[in-house]
Formats: structure tokens, sequence, C-alpha cells
């Protein structure tokens, strides 16, 4: 008898053990695993290089390869090559004396993934000439090297809007007007100085509870 | 002669009806020519193969590799990735009369989402995993359900990672320790894992989806 009240606690307590293994790793996968989803950053231009770089113009040694999987592709910037894209990324900026407008004169980033080390460079330059007649921005990436063995994701703040960008109080400017106006970056310049691989380009600006 | 034929019989009879009374023996006790006594139990028939298929859950974000292959992910542009729970469906069959251990294989199939792109539905880095490995499995319980039993299983994964829709194939060494506990008698029932996985590791410069980590399964065995 006593034996049969063993074995019939034994049971009890391995079914509770059994649930116990089923349901605590269960609510640790619903607790602490979570789901793939996405960013709520705005992408403003993007290019993962997947079909080609036919889309860009090209100067000097720039040809697309594989990198760390047969099926991910790159940039390959030979030194001294140029690769350049058209943007049309427009960007209101308010009057900057008006304390609750949006007077940010920067806001937006570029990020990229790339094997060559170095500091990067990111500048805005006038597009057309005479700088700032249609407020048309060229923005500039400037990579460096020498390139290493793994890849690593770059984030580059835009610089701000440089001085050839007329404001609107501005008695020089062509356009004036009485408030907010747009400027637009035009163009995105690639260069290389070593020979540099680039993938999935992205010119961003935040979303969600800090975007405007 | 009637009474010299009755006093032989007293006297022959007497050693086995005058012992003297156990004085630990309680007195409603019956007397021991009643009580039962059970047979002797057959030897048990012991089985010589054992077969379980079954599905588990593997915990890759419990990987030792799980922070440098979400990192690889990222670090490469990938908006969204972690190491998932793997689906895991396979079975193992072991030879039982071999000593001290169960010797055996196992094969078993997994596949998972490790990263997703900015198309967060359609871009994503989906891993599979083909396993065959070696089984040995302690069996200090001769055969006995509900003690659970120490295994390792070595082998190699075959690895497939597909990106952008392009396949790409790698095999890894690996590592399994863990207790597999029946659940029901000598010859059936279900069966509870419990393991740890180590898998090798990619070549630097390569996607390195994290594999590895803690699996729970359960499934139905049969053993003949």
């Amino acid at each position: 008898m006593t034996g049969r009240a063993l074995a019939l606690a034994r049971l009890v307590q391995s079914s509770w053990t059994v649930k116990r293994m089923i349901v605590v790793p269960f609510a640790v996968w619903v607790s602490a695993v979570g789901c793939l989803g996405y960013e709520d950053d705005q992408v403003q231009f993007g290019d993962d290089f997947e079909t080609g770089a036919a889309t860009w113009t090209i100067a000097g040694d720039v040809t697309v390869v594989t990198t760390n999987h047969p099926g991910e592709h790159a940039a390959r910037l030979g030194p001294g090559a140029t690769m350049a894209h058209g943007l049309s990324i427009m960007r209101t900026v308010a009057d900057p004396s008006d304390q609750y407008g949006e007077g940010f004169s920067d806001g937006n980033w570029i990020e990229y993934t790339t094997d060559c080390s170095g500091r990067p460079a990111l500048s805005l330059e006038p597009l057309t000439t005479p700088p700032g007649g249609d407020r048309s921005v060229l923005v500039r990436l400037r990579l460096v090297g020498p390139p290493e063995t793994d890849f690593a994701r770059r984030r580059l703040m835009f610089p701000a809007l440089p001085a050839f960008v007329a404001w609107p109080d501005d008695p020089d400017d062509p356009n004036p007007s009485d408030g907010a106006y747009q400027i637009r970056f035009a163009s995105l310049v690639l260069m290389s100085v070593a020979p540099c691989r680039v993938d999935n380009l992205r010119v961003m600006v935040s979303g969600g509870t800090l975007g405007y | 002669m009637t009474l010299v034929a009755a006093l032989v019989l007293v006297t022959v009879a007497a050693p086995a009806t005058a012992q003297p009374l156990d004085p630990y023996e309680p007195d409603f006790a019956p007397p021991a020519s009643v009580i039962p006594v059970d047979a002797p139990p057959p030897p048990p028939v012991m089985p010589r193969v054992h077969v379980m298929i079954g599905g588990s859950l593997r915990f890759t974000s419990l990987d030792t590799h799980d922070q440098a292959s979400t990192a690889r992910f990222e670090e490469y542009g990938w908006p969204s990735a972690r190491s998932p729970v793997m689906p895991v469906v396979g079975g193992d069959v072991e030879y039982l009369l071999a000593p001290i251990i169960d010797v055996g294989v196992a094969v078993s199939w997994a596949s998972a989402d490790h990263a997703a792109g900015l198309d967060w539905m359609e871009d994503r880095v989906t891993t599979t995993t083909t396993q065959l490995a070696l089984v040995a499995r302690i069996h200090w319980a001769l055969g006995r359900p509900f003690i659970p039993e120490p295994r390792v299983d070595v082998g190699v994964v075959r690895r497939t990672i597909e990106l952008h829709g392009v396949p790409a194939t790698d095999s890894l060494p690996y590592l399994r320790a863990g207790v597999d506990w029946r659940l029901g008698t000598r010859r059936g029932g279900a069966q509870v894992s419990v393991g740890y996985t180590l898998s090798g590791r990619a070549s630097p410069g390569q996607l390195d989806p994290a594999i590895g980590g803690l699996d729970v399964g359960i499934g139905p065995y049969l053993r003949f």
C-alpha cells in the first residue's frame, strides 16, 4: 500500500514537473523573445544594391560584389571612384525666430554598412550656381578606409544647413517668403579614398515621437 | 498399538507445532501459513530498440553565440534581428542492449527567421538546420521509466541560410548534452527531453546565425 502511495505521489510530482517544464519556457519565450518588427524611422532614400548599381552615375572603378552571403551584394568603390544618385528629399525649414516653429536646420542622417574603417566625412554642398539659387543641396559622403574583415554599420548626422542656403529674411534671398520654406536634398555622392564596400545605404529621418 | 502409533505421530509432529512465538509478532497477525506469498516475478523482458519521434522548441536566445549573431546582422544593416525560438521536428533510434549506454542515431530538422529587412514581412533571413548525430545515453534506469537518463549527442548540423531568395549551406559540428525522461511504461509512453546544444562557428566575415541553445521537447516513444 505504501509503495502504491509513493508511486502515485511520484506520478503527481512528475506531472507537475512536466507542466512546469512546458509552461515556464513558454512564458519566458513570450516575455523575453520579441518578434521581428519594423522600426518607425522613415527611409527617405535607400539602396541595397541587390539589383546592381545601374541607377547610379559612376565614375571610376565601381563594381557590385557579394559580401557575407551569396545572396548579399554591395557596391565596391575602388580608390578615387565616385558614384552619384539623385535625391528628392524636401525639407521644410521654419522661421528660426519662431519659438514654436520647427526651425530645425538638421535632422536627417545617413547610414550604411561598410568594411572600411577610418573616419568618414559627410558634407552638404551647393548643387547649383550661384549657390542656393533654388535651395538644392548636394550630400557628399567620403569614405576613407582601409578595408577590414568585418562589416560595421555607420551612421552620420547631416551637418547643419550651410550658409549658402539663404534664410527667408535674408535681403539677398531671390525667393523671399514670410514663414517656412523648403530646401531640397537633390543629389547623393559617394567617393572613396581606399577600396571600400558599401551596402544598405539609407538616408533617414526620425519617425515616431521625434518625427516632424 | 494404536496408542503407540499416536505417540509416534505426536513426537514427529511436535517440532512443527511447538515453535516459540515471535515476541514481536502482533497478536492479530495471521499465522504464517495463511499469509499470501507472491510468486517470484518473471524476469523482465528487455527491449532491444528504442524509437522516438517528437517535437521540441529550441531557444536560440540562450545560445552562447546569441549576441554576436544578432550583432552581426544588425551591423550589416538588417533593421530587425533576433535569435528566435526554433520549432524542431526529429526522432531517434537507439540500441538498448549495449553495456552501460544506449547507442543510436538522432535526426532533427528546424527552421526559423533570424532577421528582417525594411520589407519586414517579405525580406527575411531564414535559417534551416538538419542535424544528424550519434547518441549515447546512460541506461542506469535499466529500462524503468520515470528516471531521467543523461544523454550526449555528437554530430553535424547542415545549416542553410536563405537571404534575398538565395540559399547558402554550410556544415558545422555540434554537441548536445541533455536528459531524456520517459513517462510511461517499459514499452511505450511519452518522452520528455531537455538539452543544451553547442555548435561550431562560421568563419569571420560570414553570416553566423545562432542555432544552438536550450531545447525542450516531447514525443511518443516505443520500445520493442
